[in-house]
């Protein structure tokens, strides 16, 4: 099920805020697994009882683990295999088949799985619980449910944020709703839903247009710097939207995660980008595979090594497909440059020029995480810095329609900085400006529903990961 | 600060209460302005769901439900169709073809910054491979039948800018088709004459276009009685908007209905076996017509699209025809049907096997017609299927 439905509006939602706060505290947790259940099974029936395996084989590993006092190093390596094994199997199996048999002159058959919606991000958190039992970081949770709860939890299931065990301990024993958490939370909602539904769903017309077109290798630098323009917006405000609504729902049942995104486009480097873009990614892999390689404690070619690694791995995370790879060691390779040499550089240039670089690096790196084609992205390389002569008029003549979303990428650029926070924060004792604020949210909210009666066009682009 | 978080959770939780309860509100049918049935509610079965079909179903009648969809969509028109006022940009769209939305079918133009709607063309691969298809498929039919060919070519296989055909489809089935048949087209040579042919807002012909087709038809199937000649061009007080715009809710071009009258001899039609009119004439004549801006007159004047629908001019002497068609022969069955004894019009789309070795013989079918344009080489159900036979 999608936020952005109105199945999930008008009949999801309203029945569980109701049978939810109606329900006794001790019984809450059970509602809310009933309930993601439902949710997670509404769009994956088949694969819930992938899910399932996963949370009932983890409990008992992590049950070995958190039992021996001595921690069972063999018990959280199988259960690592295990995971890691699942994603493998139903992520990159068919990937790894076509690339070996031309490699090694092999005919494994290629299989073909629908990938199951939110393995990368339920296997994450797992793996998190898992390894903190092993570390000591948290307790295990003997109650099955309780943990059944924590990992299919729907608010961030299927699309993050990666929301760890030890974020939610606590609250998963006990937590409380209070009239201002809810409050919060349906505001924070309401901000990712018109995110998603008013800006990404349109911007994303014209990245579509331009990126699905079967002679996109013939348009020239205009077309394609709009359309990864178009891109870049989108796919912040469809993730980030995501988020904000996921923390929002959260929040809604007194749950609080941590914040995914922080203003990305605001970077003024691209460490700084991955600092503040889809952060329970990074942090994760700093955690739980960065420091464990070593971090940066090791030798300089070692030290390399592991952030390459880790870059390699975020780029497959995100898809079983060549051009994430590159995507992922494009900035692996940049971050190890900033630190090495160019962020002595950038200090000296004026903050706005490091704002230019960082935006152009992060738009290049979406283009070549939005076009899957190898071929198709090379000649977009080199039509991008090469001249060819006009054509222009025939893209708006074919795409006249577009026009009617190029205000929708108005909109979008001025709101990716921080303007509203800016706001709230100066007046954040302000009645007036706090009515003001609410009376936007609700017109915001009736919009959001009125773009989502109107517009067939709905994926969320972080459900494939 | 408590109360403003009160009111925004009182109000957060009305407006999705005041959805979730207007799904039990009595069920709308239709919605006039796109002009299609509404979908409804429909029981839960395990299979469906295992299947996603019921989620998708359940998600598709909350937006058709819901407290005044029907009106915000038709609000939201303007804001999401600006383009659409930009129109008559005309460096642009000056003997130039200019994307003006989709529709189910493919993308729609506006062409030459005329008040016209228009496909984009096709390409040959498509064509090609589909052409294949029909090929193989009704060669089959001329093996064990009398078969006649009329193939109305559409915009999306004329090329305007260059006023030709992206495939010549007739010379195609002349060199590939096997097994002896007979075939014509409806000729038009630029843009100016198939505007003569084609509404300006509806992809099927008008009345001059069908009444040609008539008349191409007439001779393909070498009648020996006396052609029909319209009695009187009448246009009706309507602003007519058509298929294309009422898909791609593009409502800034119009025109007028207008229609040909003929007079035929008196005859009965079955619609999917049931006595009862076919198409409805007289609701013009004497006014009772829907009003409604995207009602469907094409259909409601000349006829809709059903399974099978049957002529009988009660003619022992005449002949029985078999047509098989999409909608563009509802503006000239009856025309057609004058012609002969029984007339039984299927559309394919309506049959999971049509068996027509077997309808043949049942209803004694002397002539088969296929009547056919770019559509019908897009959609698998318009390909006879043989089975192992």
């Amino acid at each position: 099920m999608l936020f952005s439905s109105l199945t999930f509006l008008f009949i999801f939602l309203p029945i569980l805020i109701g049978i939810y706060f109606l329900a006794n505290e001790k019984y809450r947790n059970y509602v809310l697994l009933v309930a993601s259940l439902i949710f997670y099974s509404w769009g994956e029936p088949k694969y819930i009882i992938l899910m399932l395996v996963s949370i009932i084989v983890n409990y008992f590993f992590a049950l070995m683990i958190g039992k021996q006092k001595k921690k069972h190093k063999l018990s959280l390596v199988i259960a690592i295999i295990f995971n890691i094994g699942l994603l493998v199997f139903f992520k990159y199996l068919g990937f790894i088949i076509a690339n070996i048999n031309p490699i090694i002159g092999a005919d494994f058959k290629e299989i073909k799985l629908s990938l199951p919606i939110g393995i990368s991000f339920y296997t994450f958190q797992i793996l998190s619980y898992v390894i903190d039992v092993y570390r000591g970081k948290v307790k295990v949770q003997k109650n099955i449910f309780y943990l059944a709860t924590y990992i299919s939890l729907f608010p961030q299931l299927i699309a993050g944020p990666i929301v760890r065990y030890e974020t939610v301990e606590k609250e998963l024993q006990h937590r409380t709703c209070t009239i201002e958490k809810a409050s919060d939370g349906m505001r924070r909602f309401v901000v990712g839903l018109a995110k998603k539904v008013i800006i990404a769903n349109n911007v994303a017309v014209i990245a579509d247009t331009i990126f699905d077109s079967n002679i996109v290798t013939t348009y020239g630098a205009p077309v394609i710097i709009f359309g990864t323009l178009a891109y870049t917006f989108q796919i912040y405000f469809d993730f980030s939207g995501y988020s904000d609504m996921a923390i929002g729902l959260g929040k809604i049942f007194g749950f609080t995660f941590n914040e995914n995104f922080d203003h990305p486009y605001l970077a003024t480097s691209i460490t700084d980008f991955w600092r503040r873009w889809h952060i329970s990614l990074s942090s994760w892999f700093r955690d739980y595979v960065y420091i464990p390689l070593g971090g940066n404690r090791v030798s300089k070619l070692k030290w390399i090594r592991n952030i390459m690694v880790v870059w390699a791995l975020t780029g497959l995370w995100h898809g079983a497909s060549w051009n994430f790879l590159i995507w992922g060691m494009f900035y692996g390779i940049l971050l190890l440059l900033e630190k090495e040499f160019l962020h002595k550089l950038l200090d000296k240039l004026p903050k706005f020029i490091n704002w230019i670089y960082a935006f152009i690096i992060i738009n290049i790196g979406w283009l070549i995480f939005r076009v899957e084609s190898l071929s198709t992205l090379k000649q977009l390389f080199i039509n991008l810095f090469t001249f060819k002569t006009a054509g222009g008029l025939d893209f708006i003549r074919e795409n006249f329609n577009l026009i009617s979303y190029i205000p929708f990428m108005l909109i979008a650029f001025p709101l990716c900085f921080p303007i509203f926070n800016k706001l709230n924060e100066k007046y954040k004792d302000s009645v007036v400006f706090g009515i003001f604020k609410d009376i936007i949210l609700i017109g915001l909210l009736l919009l959001s529903i009125a773009f989502l009666i109107n517009n067939s066009y709905n994926p969320f682009i972080y459900f494939r990961f | 600060m408590k109360n403003r978080n009160i009111i925004f959770i009182v109000l957060f939780i009305l407006i999705l209460s005041i959805g979730f309860a207007s799904l039990f509100t009595e069920e709308k049918n239709e919605s006039v302005a796109e002009a299609r049935v509404l979908n409804k509610y429909k029981h839960f079965t395990f299979n469906d769901f295992l299947e996603g079909t019921y989620q998708d179903h359940l998600e598709d009648t909350v937006m058709d439900q819901l407290l005044l969809s029907g009106t915000v969509k038709k609000k939201m028109q303007p804001l999401l169709n600006i383009h659409n006022n930009l129109l008559n940009y005309k460096k642009l769209c000056q003997n130039n073809y200019l994307k003006i939305g989709k529709i189910e079918n493919g993308e729609i133009y506006n062409y030459n910054c005329d008040d016209y709607i228009v496909y984009g063309n096709k390409t040959s691969e498509k064509l090609h491979e589909r052409l294949e298809l029909f090929t193989k498929a009704y060669s089959k039919l001329n093996e064990i039948a009398d078969v006649y060919y009329y193939y109305v070519p559409t915009s999306a296989n004329f090329n305007f800018k260059e006023s030709s055909k992206v495939i010549n489809i007739t010379d195609y089935l002349n060199k590939n088709m096997k097994n002896p048949y007979h075939i014509d087209e409806l000729k038009y040579n630029n843009y100016e004459e198939y505007k003569e042919y084609f509404y300006k807002t509806d992809h099927h012909w008008n009345h001059k276009g069908a009444y040609q087709g008539y008349k191409d038809i007439y001779n393909l199937l070498n009648i020996s009685d006396k052609i029909l000649e319209p009695t009187e061009e009448k246009t009706y007080n309507i602003d007519f908007f058509g298929s294309y715009s009422r898909y791609s809710r593009f409502y800034n071009f119009k025109e007028k209905f207008t229609v040909y009258k003929y007079k035929t001899l008196d005859y009965t039609t079955k619609i999917n076996g049931v006595i009862k009119p076919y198409d409805y004439p007289s609701e013009y004549d004497n006014g009772t017509y829907k009003k409604t801006r995207a009602f469907n007159h094409y259909a409601r004047y000349y006829g809709g699209d059903y399974a099978e629908v049957i002529y009988d001019f009660d003619n022992p002497k005449k002949e029985n025809l078999l047509i098989i068609s999409n909608s563009f022969s509802n503006a000239i069955n009856k025309l057609i049907a004058s012609h002969f004894k029984r007339t039984f019009i299927v559309d394919l789309r309506h049959y999971e096997d049509f068996d027509i070795e077997n309808y043949l013989k049942i209803k004694k079918v002397d002539k088969v017609l296929i009547l056919f344009n770019d559509s019908f080489l897009e959609v698998n159900d318009f390909i006879l299927k043989w089975g192992d036979k």
